[in-house]
């Protein structure tokens, strides 16, 4: 389909990403959550060239600190470890489970679309590996209903779990299309020297792997992560004359029930559905313009609703059109998670949001190295929480800003 | 947990106890105080109710990996039940024959110890299911014991509580 014009926005000024960076994602033991982020943010800075006396506010992404490090009121903390407690600035933490990272990103776009803020920081964070993995296990369920689904027994995978069953049982979708999501995605994986996992695996591997939740085993669940990801964000009178902007051309966020039972569909995500036609809408694209994508892939089933709800392909073709690698390097979609996605890249809950923007920036810029798509022009980010009660699609393109 | 937190949900979690709003007759579980289908011509017509305690399973799970508190039941079974009134629930399915379990199997809510607040905290007790045997699915094994498998011994002292929830024939 033929890509409509960007119709350039006369009432609110547009968001460009100037700089973005990331920790390698996986176990920091010998880093603390203050590290981390400090680590991300300055590399976002010097990325951007953008000095700490230009900020105008900072967001921060992350899900639930206080259970994991002990302790809450981040945001100025964060701030403080890059120096900049002398600013003053305003410094606000955003949560939204897993998707904490896009939604605080989403909060940076729309405070400079608003005209208040020339210069905006994003960063999203979490250290997962300080308790242990079944306390962080626990922790990460939190983002599901707490008392009518984790009570009573379920975890989010024994959730995603079931939403696997119903779309096998509703469009053939078999245990090999789900573990080539985990292939794929390590394949990708392997070529990012900051992913979590940078090891090829076959489809035998994720199939004798150990059950979590019939039929999710451990290879088709994002695994436990540290790290941090940060991007600096800028009005187009900052951004003016830099080659290496991109546009966030479009924004959608969207909700749902908190707990999987009270939806009507079982075997899609309306939350997403709602967000890519936002942010699709805002930025007059249709799927079939993006190179490339990173989709939250917290199970290898949430690829496959991912790339069906973001319509990349038909309801229930999405096993399918992983398994004949339509959505990698050389298939005829864009290419899904070039990274490694949230399976090999690893998931750090707050900063996967953030992370999925710096890949994607990489990308449009040719600075992606090994796994560079091919004449990106135009990439997407999808970040959910939960089962998917929330959901947050980005629009990003390759751009000159005038000067 | 906190103590206060359990004590507040008692009747929704030990009595099936659900919402009909009075406009659409729609059935809510957990009870809302507000109908999404009616919305405003709601307020004050949500009518408390009582499930009738029967479902089928609409989809269901083997956990590996426990929620906090069923470490003791790896692997357990986790089903979405579909209540003849309207409501999906998550529950439990407990005390059943791996062959019994399966889509479109019926069950029924048992009332049960759900778990605790350390050894000598406050015990939280909830609602799970069984397979029924009924027709096609009827197996002799897939009859409730009375057994509690589904954790911790019960002890004596507490038996009174272990009551299944009353139902409407």
């Amino acid at each position: 389909m033929a890509r409509k014009p960007h119709v350039p926005r006369k009432v609110l000024p547009e968001a460009f990403v100037l700089g973005a960076s990331h920790t390698r994602f996986g176990e920091a033991w010998e880093k603390s959550y203050r590290d981390l982020m400090t680590e991300a943010g300055l590399g976002a800075l010097k990325d951007a060239r953008i000095a700490g006396d230009e900020i105008d506010a900072v967001f921060v992404g992350t899900m639930s600190t206080g259970k994991l490090v002990g302790q809450e009121h981040v945001a100025p903390l964060l701030l403080d470890g890059a120096g900049l407690a002398d600013r003053h600035i305003p410094a606000t933490r955003v949560e939204a489970a897993g998707a904490s990272g896009a939604v605080a990103f989403r909060q940076g776009v729309n405070l400079i679309r608003s005209g208040s803020a020339d210069v905006v920081v994003v960063g999203g964070i979490e250290k997962m590996t300080d308790v242990s993995d079944a306390d962080a296990q626990a922790i990460a369920s939190a983002g599901i209903d707490q008392e009518w689904e984790h009570f009573v027994g379920a975890t989010e995978t024994a959730l995603w779990a079931m939403m696997a069953k119903r779309h096998m049982a509703a469009f053939g979708t078999t245990r090999e299309q789900l573990a080539a999501v985990a292939v794929k995605n390590h394949a990708h994986g392997a070529k990012n020297p900051l992913a979590q996992f940078r090891r090829a695996i076959d489809e035998a591997a994720v199939l004798r792997a150990p059950l979590i939740a019939d039929p999710l085993g451990m290879f088709d669940c994002a695994p436990i992560s540290d790290g941090a990801a940060c991007v600096v964000l800028a009005s187009a009178k900052i951004a003016a004359g830099r080659a290496d902007a991109v546009r966030v051309s479009g924004s959608g966020m969207a909700s749902d029930s908190l707990a999987l039972h009270s939806r009507p569909s079982l075997t899609s995500l309306a939350a997403t559905e709602h967000a890519a036609r936002r942010a699709y809408a805002e930025a007059g694209i249709s799927p079939a313009d993006v190179q490339l994508a990173e989709v939250h892939d917290g199970t290898t089933l949430g690829e496959l609703l991912a790339i069906e709800d973001l319509g990349f392909v038909k309801k229930g073709q999405g096993g399918p059109a992983t398994a004949k690698g339509r959505t990698t390097f050389g298939g005829d979609l864009a290419v899904i998670n070039p990274s490694g996605g949230l399976k090999a890249r690893g998931h750090p809950a707050g900063a996967t949001g953030i992370a999925q923007v710096c890949e994607v920036v990489w990308h449009l810029r040719g600075q992606a190295g090994e796994r560079q798509v091919k004449d990106a022009r135009i990439g997407i980010t999808h970040n959910t929480g939960g089962t998917g009660a929330t959901a947050v699609v980005h629009v990003l393109e390759k751009t000159e800003v005038p000067e | 947990m906190s103590v206060p937190r359990f004590w507040r949900e008692i009747p929704q979690r030990y009595n099936l106890q659900a919402a009909k709003c009075g406009a659409c007759e729609g059935v809510y579980f957990p009870p809302r105080e507000v109908c999404p289908a009616c919305r405003r011509a709601s307020i004050g017509k949500m009518a408390p109710m009582r499930l009738s305690g029967v479902g089928t399973i609409v989809e269901w799970t083997r956990v590996h990996k426990p929620a906090p508190g069923y470490e003791m039941q790896v692997p357990y079974t986790v089903a979405l039940i579909q209540a003849p009134e309207g409501p999906l629930l998550t529950g439990q399915v407990v005390d059943s024959a791996s062959e019994a379990i399966h889509v479109g199997a019926h069950v029924r809510s048992v009332f049960r110890r759900v778990g605790q607040d350390g050894e000598a905290g406050v015990i939280h007790y909830g609602t799970k299911w069984v397979v029924e045997a009924r027709g096609a699915e009827a197996r002799s094994d897939a009859v409730p014991t009375g057994k509690a498998t589904d954790g911790k011994r019960r002890k004596g002292r507490n038996k009174a509580l272990f009551q299944p929830p009353v139902r409407s024939p």
